[in-house]
């Protein structure tokens, strides 16, 4: 049939161009082994100094706000770990870093303040909003009891 | 007209014929038009007549001038649209009218009406019977003659005297030559009059509803006095008007009065042509006077009554003429219904009076008329409007003839009668048919409205409306201005304003405003739309309008307490305005307003428009803003947390940002620690 022709079917070609050869495989394979391998150190201090925001991630995914809120927070507490190891590059340092009490309290503590941020900023916009309100209803009550002074209480049209 | 009636109430002192122009008068003594001085210490009982009494009055200007007074009563009302018509009256066998006005009395509670005549100084012929006429026919057709003139006189102006009776005839003169008819104006007309003096159909009717009546009438009284003369007495005064009226019936009015006495040809015949109960073949005044100026001295009567060959029978009583079956209806309209539904009495018509028309015309009015009349009165009162159109409409308790209505009704106001016949009389077309169905009256225009004023519960209209309407005699009867005889726009202010006592209501009532609807006519049409507004700003702004166009066109120039009263009823208009601050303005002026007594004042004040257009856009700019204001009020007040929702969806957005903020610094911070 294909003597007649017609076009041979697409598939064919995919097929081919899908599977990676044994050699191909075990190439990146040793290429990502040499990479985690290099960064590592960073890997190790980002895992554990991200913690509560890798749990949140998990538990509470769909809260973009909180994520966003608690993650920047986090990672502001974790970079001054980072760039410890970045200037003293081994996993030997990174596990020495997490030797320190004070250090993960800093690390984790940072999520904690996100967490705060998260939780009251919020509320005392609405304390300041109530308090705002309150402020502007006295003020037209003001300027009606004005007016019904000037054109007695049917100007209120009730 | 009405502007020369004057009220002169502060009178005082002196009496006799010589009382200088400025002497003091006494407390019996009241001057009328700066002229007359009535002395109530010297009545002329024998010059009493229609009701009025008569005083001895002096007249300042010719002390020599003998003059009387009738002070009218106030039960009934003088003929006041015929004043001033008797005042220049070029009739010599009239008492002629001096002069009118009104007065109130010593001792008295309410103004009236009085009229000055010359004091006849023969006396009444009534005390001197025997003397001239007795017998005499001569005598007394020149009498006839004499009076027939002066009543032709009267018809020219289109009045009737119906007061023409012995009692009412005088001697002008102390010789006794010159005879006069008295006073025909103190009163309603005829109301006076004795039964025998009155026609059958004048009888049915009520006193004060008898009308004004017509030439006929005169000549029927006139004829009943030469009859008196002739006898030598006056018969049947003290017979009651249904017995006087039943004997009349039952024979015909010559033969009851005549009472069985011979009377000579010629002079009988003229009686009866005068006496007949027929009104279309009594004579008129032209008739009179053509038949006894005839120098034959030959006067014919023919009677062209018809009597009919078979009876109308009602409650068990045969009836043949016409007006017969009429009167006998009339009496008994239940049973006379049940005749008219069983077909009898239109079969009665038919054959009896061969009058397929009438009979018809009958039929038709009587089967469209919706009669909820007990008794079917209304029904049998147009049947009667037919069969005998000189009679009265009665309907109910009352009699009378339509011009007659609003005297009745007057009547009726003066001594607390019951007025629901009267407006049920005016409620139905029965009026309107009644003028239809007489030859020789006109329709006049305002029977056609006649049922709107009566349905109507506005104020300005009811039976009050139709009352002031009908009749220019009859005086204003509102309670607010009783104490005065109010003949003419022109004196109301000044009585309101004398009469307010601080507690007082309204400075109008119906009466006072239906009266002014008539006198003043459609151009307070407008005025009348808003008294009904059931606005209480609309009502006083109306009545402020009414009062000052009054003032400024017949005074007078101040009203103090009327501007008081006024400003009390007015504060819903100062109310009307929305600045409150205006309205103390405006109160406080009031009173300085009220000093002066010009309404047009106070109307200026009150109804200033430029202040009105400026007050209305301030207000409305005004109710936006608080609208707005509320509007936004309710917005922060509300329950559905908005505010706190939008508050924190705002703090959260905030917080991300900062916490980006700090996580790029600390990102900052510590590169530049490494880079170090």
């Amino acid at each position: 049939m294909s003597n007649n022709g017609n076009l041979p079917p697409l598939t064919r070609n995919k097929k081919k161009s899908s599977h990676l050869g044994a050699a191909q495989k075990f190439l990146l394979l040793l290429l990502i082994v040499i990479a985690l391998m290099r960064v590592l150190p960073i890997v190790v201090v980002l895992f554990i100094g991200l913690l509560p925001t890798i749990t949140l991630m998990i538990v509470d995914s769909k809260n973009i706000n909180k994520l966003i809120i608690v993650g920047c927070f986090n990672l502001a507490g974790v970079f001054v770990y980072v760039f410890n190891v970045m200037r003293n590059y081994s996993v030997d340092n990174a596990l020495f870093i997490f030797s320190d009490i004070f250090n993960i309290i800093l690390m984790l503590g940072s999520a904690a303040i996100g967490l705060l941020v998260y939780y009251e900023i919020p509320l005392l916009f609405v304390y300041i909003s109530r308090a705002t309100n309150q402020r502007h209803i006295a003020s037209i009550d003001a300027r009606v009891e004005k007016l019904k002074e000037i054109w007695g209480p049917e100007v209120t049209g009730k | 007209m009405s502007d020369e009636l004057q009220s002169n109430e502060n009178g005082s002192a002196s009496g006799g014929s010589s009382i200088p122009a400025d002497a003091i008068l006494t407390a019996s003594q009241i001057k009328l038009k700066e002229r007359y001085i009535i002395d109530f210490s010297e009545p002329i009982q024998t010059l009493d007549t229609n009701g009025a009494k008569a005083y001895k009055v002096n007249d300042i200007v010719d002390k020599d001038k003998l003059l009387f007074a009738l002070v009218c009563s106030r039960e009934t009302a003088p003929r006041l649209s015929i004043l001033p018509y008797l005042k220049t009256l070029n009739a010599p066998h009239l008492l002629r009218l001096i002069e009118y006005g009104t007065i109130v009395a010593p001792g008295a509670a309410e103004a009236t009406m009085v009229l000055i005549y010359p004091r006849p100084l023969g006396g009444r012929v009534i005390d001197d019977m025997n003397l001239p006429f007795h017998n005499d026919t001569g005598a007394i057709q020149n009498l006839f003659l004499e009076i027939l003139d002066s009543l032709q006189e009267l018809k020219t102006y289109g009045i009737t005297h119906r007061s023409i009776r012995l009692s009412n005839l005088f001697y002008l003169d102390e010789t006794k030559k010159n005879i006069v008819l008295g006073d025909c104006a103190a009163s309603f007309p005829a109301f006076h009059q004795p039964a025998v003096y009155e026609t059958i159909s004048s009888l049915m009717a009520d006193k004060a509803g008898r009308g004004n009546g017509s030439e006929k009438n005169d000549i029927y009284a006139l004829g009943v006095m030469g009859l008196f003369l002739y006898l030598g007495k006056e018969t049947g005064l003290e017979l009651s008007a249904p017995e006087i009226l039943n004997m009349k019936l039952k024979k015909d009015s010559y033969t009851a009065l005549c009472s069985g006495a011979k009377i000579s040809g010629t002079f009988s015949n003229i009686l009866r042509n005068m006496l007949t109960d027929t009104p279309v073949q009594r004579w008129n005044i032209s008739s009179a006077l053509e038949s006894l100026a005839n120098k034959t001295g030959k006067v014919t009567f023919s009677s062209e009554n018809t009597p009919t060959k078979k009876a109308f029978i009602l409650r068990d009583q045969k009836y043949y003429g016409q007006t017969e079956v009429a009167y006998a209806i009339m009496q008994s309209p239940k049973e006379a219904y049940e005749l008219y539904n069983g077909g009898r009495l239109i079969d009665w018509i038919k054959t009896n009076l061969e009058n397929e028309e009438l009979a018809l015309a009958i039929d038709k009015t009587v089967k469209s008329t919706v009669d909820n009349s007990p008794n079917h009165e209304l029904s049998i009162a147009k049947i009667c409007t037919y069969l005998a159109p000189h009679f009265p409409l009665k309907l109910g308790k009352i009699c009378i003839f339509p011009d007659g209505l609003s005297k009745a009704i007057y009547y009726a106001y003066r001594n607390n009668l019951d007025l629901n016949d009267y407006a049920r009389l005016c409620s139905h077309d029965v009026l309107r048919l009644w003028y239809l169905n007489q030859e020789d009256i006109r329709t006049p225009a305002f029977v056609n409205e006649i049922r709107n004023y009566v349905q109507s519960q506005a104020i300005g209209y009811g039976i009050d409306r139709v009352m002031y309407e009908m009749d220019e005699d009859i005086p204003c009867l509102s309670k607010l201005v009783s104490n005065d005889y109010i003949s003419t726009p022109t004196r109301i202010l000044r009585t309101l304003n004398n009469n307010y006592n601080n507690s007082q209501d309204k400075p109008y009532d119906n009466h006072l405003i239906a009266y002014l609807r008539c006198k003043l006519g459609k151009k307070i049409d407008g005025i009348l739309i808003d008294l009904n507004s059931k606005i209480q700003a609309l009502e006083a702004s109306a009545i402020l309008r009414l009062y000052t166009t009054m003032q400024n066109k017949f005074g007078p120039q101040e009203l103090p307490k009327l501007s008081q009263w006024l400003s009390v009823f007015a504060m819903p208009l100062i109310k009307s305005y929305h600045n409150v601050k205006y309205q103390k303005f405006l109160e406080k002026e009031i009173l300085r307003v009220n000093k002066s007594g010009k309404l047009y004042e106070m109307q200026e004040l009150l109804e200033n428009e430029e202040a009105r257009q400026k007050d209305n856009s301030e207000y409305n700019v005004a109710r936006k803003t608080v609208a707005r204001l509320l509007n936004e009020k309710k917005m922060l007040t509300a329950n559905d947390n908005r505010w706190e929702i939008a508050a924190k969806d705002m703090a959260i957005k905030g917080a991300c940002l900062l916490s980006v903020v700090v996580m790029i610094i600390s990102f900052v911070i510590n590169l530049f620690g490494v880079l170090k």
